[in-house]
């Protein structure tokens, strides 16, 4: 199903809108401009959900390469998590 | 303030009420009524403009012109941005009220909960001794604003995909008269 506010927020960033609940009908457009259709939004989502799976995989990475990278330096785990907050 | 304590555990027939015991009773029923919404759906916004909650809302009527309204808020948010804040307000119709003092061109807000995390949950909270100083339907609503191009949610995560660690949640407006 659909995460319409994903998509009206990755896909639809400068207009103004509100969404009550979950479905497409709760959708309403504050800015006065015309309402994406249903399909072009479903049609979005699994190209939005890529993305999000690829921010994710990406930060993980990061996380990964920096923590190797402190331990290269010769911090221990307790003082990695220490700096990281974890 | 006028207690219960000085009341008899018990009335028999024939009993007869001092002043004292009926400022007592009086000061018993302080509470004179009780309202509540509770928002179980989710709601989302972009917008820049303070904007009414979607089916949330409670309307009482206050029996006397005296009475004060105590207003308990709890809601569940989440804010899209990294550099930004989402503004709550309390409304009485369409009056904003515990709001801060106006102070140039900064927003008069109830509540601010920053963005900064895009999947964790955080909670507005809002407690206001209100006086209507009416007898008629009083309804008390939230409005929430946050920048265009951001997103904030009500009663879910912005990570909503279909598992267990992704939360639905309830938001609560509950309004108590009290009589003066």
């Amino acid at each position: 199903m659909t995460d319409y506010t994903l998509v009206l927020m990755r896909r639809h960033a400068d207009r103004e809108w509100q969404l009550d609940g979950d479905d497409y009908d709760g959708l309403t457009m504050l800015d006065g401009g015309s309402k994406p259709s249903k399909a072009s939004l479903d049609a979005a989502w699994p190209e939005v959900q890529a993305e999000i799976a690829a921010e994710k995989a990406a930060a993980a990475t990061a996380a990964a390469s920096g923590r190797a990278k402190l331990a290269a330096l010769g911090l221990t785990d307790d003082e990695i998590n220490a700096l990281l907050g974890a | 303030m006028a207690t219960p304590t000085t009341l008899p555990s018990t009335f028999v027939a024939g009993n007869v009420l001092t002043a004292a015991q009926m400022n007592d009773l009086r000061g018993a029923f302080r509470i004179m009524q009780i309202a509540s919404t509770t928002k179980t759906d989710t709601f989302s916004l972009s917008s820049a403009t303070f904007t009414d909650v979607t089916g949330f809302s409670v309307s009482i009527t206050p029996a006397f012109t005296t009475s004060k309204v105590l207003v308990l808020v709890t809601m569940n948010v989440c804010a899209s941005w990294q550099n930004g804040n989402l503004q709550a307000r309390l409304m009485r119709g369409s009056t904003a009220i515990a709001v801060g003092d106006a102070a140039g061109s900064r927003t008069q807000a109830s509540n601010v909960v920053a963005g900064g995390n895009n999947f964790t949950g955080q909670t507005v909270v809002i407690s206001f001794l209100d006086s209507p100083a009416t007898t008629s339907s009083t309804t008390y609503k939230v409005q929430i604003r946050g920048n265009t191009g951001n997103t904030t949610v009500v009663n879910r995560d912005l990570d909503d995909s279909n598992n267990a660690a992704n939360p639905r949640t309830v938001s609560t407006i509950n309004v108590f008269e009290v009589s003066a």
